[in-house]
């Protein structure tokens, strides 16, 4: 039964790679373009949670570097625009493209909506519910590059053996007390899976043929 | 059986590979350590302590770089001389900005910002509408957003260009 599953499962997985169009044909522009410095601008976050901005800030830099592009100091970066007022993506509408280009000349700005992050817990398991839409805009043209929205729930419970009760009070310590650093690298990584490969990548301009299996 | 060992197989996989990440620089040549973590914590409370376990960190990546034969991470440098700019040691600032512009050139617009503050700006850096937004409310950014250029938070007088000291 259980090998039936797995190849139930292995065969959705490859139907799904066969239709999956390619990162070239999703995102032509980013192999025109070939950006290769991103500045990464205040979240827009539009949740409940405040400290969601801090989480995403923090934990941005290493996976957009790590898909291979230079990341503008984001703490530079920040204090320069806070210096004007801006702490919020929200107020970011004024700021057109040539003006962020000639504040920070980077190729490409990364802008974010956190729609919503939610921390949660049922009896059995913790979790955070992120939904994020991001937005790569070409600071050349204005236009936009590549996006990407999804709403992902992320477990955050450990051991669930302890019983009824050892396990609820055991989520609620868990979910207050979890460090949600990690999980906010997670979903970061897990949402810049679709976004081609910078010049600092080894593959750089060689993944124009990968399947965008990140919808 | 066999679906078992696969599956242990998988996991053993699966947790090396997790494993590594955290220890090894990734495919694009980075390590970044506890970079996340420390950082983080100094955001949340910002303190000596965590000021300081962020700045050792940061001076470990590069640690770590130079030993191991790969780059420092994008932004690094700047971080460790923005630290040191809070604290109003403007001659070693400057210096890790010099050296983020040399590893990454991509930063140069960046650091003529805040490199030249006396230096009467050829256009305002931001349109003249968002002075008059209601949400911007600090009458100091104001006056730096359509006169001067943008300079960190924490700079309080106008910054002469340190010296250059030999590398």
């Amino acid at each position: 039964m259980k090998r039936i599953t797995l190849c139930a499962g292995i065969f959705l997985l490859l139907t799904g790679c066969a239709t999956a169009p390619s990162k070239q044909v999703e995102f032509p522009k980013m192999y025109q373009e070939k950006p290769k410095s991103i500045v990464v601008l205040p979240p827009a976050n539009t949740s409940t949670a405040a400290e969601a901005t801090i989480y995403y800030t923090t934990t941005i830099a290493k996976p957009l570097s790590d898909q291979g592009y230079y990341v503008l100091p984001i703490e530079l970066t920040q204090a320069m625009l806070q210096e004007a007022g801006i702490v919020d993506g929200a107020q970011l509408q004024d700021l057109d493209f040539i003006r962020l280009h000639q504040l920070f000349g980077a190729d490409a700005a990364l802008y974010v909506t956190i729609r919503e992050w939610n921390k949660s817990y049922t009896i059995i398991a913790g979790g955070l519910t992120v939904d994020l839409a991001f937005d790569l805009k070409s600071l050349k043209t204005g236009e936009s590059l590549w996006h990407y929205r999804n709403r992902i729930t992320v477990d955050t419970s450990g051991d669930q053996n302890a019983g009824l009760i050892g396990a609820l009070i055991g989520t609620a310590i868990r979910t207050a007390m979890t460090d949600y650093v990690p999980i906010a690298e997670q979903v970061n990584y897990g949402a810049l899976q679709s976004l081609p490969f910078g010049p600092y990548h080894p593959h750089y301009l060689q993944d124009q043929d990968y399947a965008n299996q990140y919808r | 059986m066999r679906f078992y060992s696969h599956l242990f197989t998988i996991s053993l996989f699966v947790s090396v590979t997790l494993l590594a990440s955290c220890t090894t620089p990734s495919p694009s040549g980075f390590y970044w350590g506890r970079y996340p973590q420390t950082l983080y914590a100094y955001k949340k409370k910002p303190s000596p302590t965590t000021r300081m376990q962020h700045q050792n960190e940061l001076m470990r990546l590069i640690d770590y770089a130079n030993s191991h034969n790969t780059r420092v991470p994008p932004g690094v440098y700047a971080e460790l001389g923005k630290l040191y700019l809070d604290q109003g040691d403007e001659v070693i600032a400057f210096n890790y900005f010099q050296k983020e512009q040399q590893l990454y050139p991509e930063s140069a617009v960046l650091f003529t910002q805040i490199q030249q503050p006396k230096q009467p700006p050829k256009a305002a850096a931001i349109p003249e509408s968002s002075t008059t937004r209601p949400s911007v409310t600090q009458p100091i950014s104001k006056q730096s957003i359509s006169k001067q250029p943008i300079q960190p938070t924490s700079v309080k007088t106008p910054l002469t260009p340190p010296a250059k000291t030999s590398p």
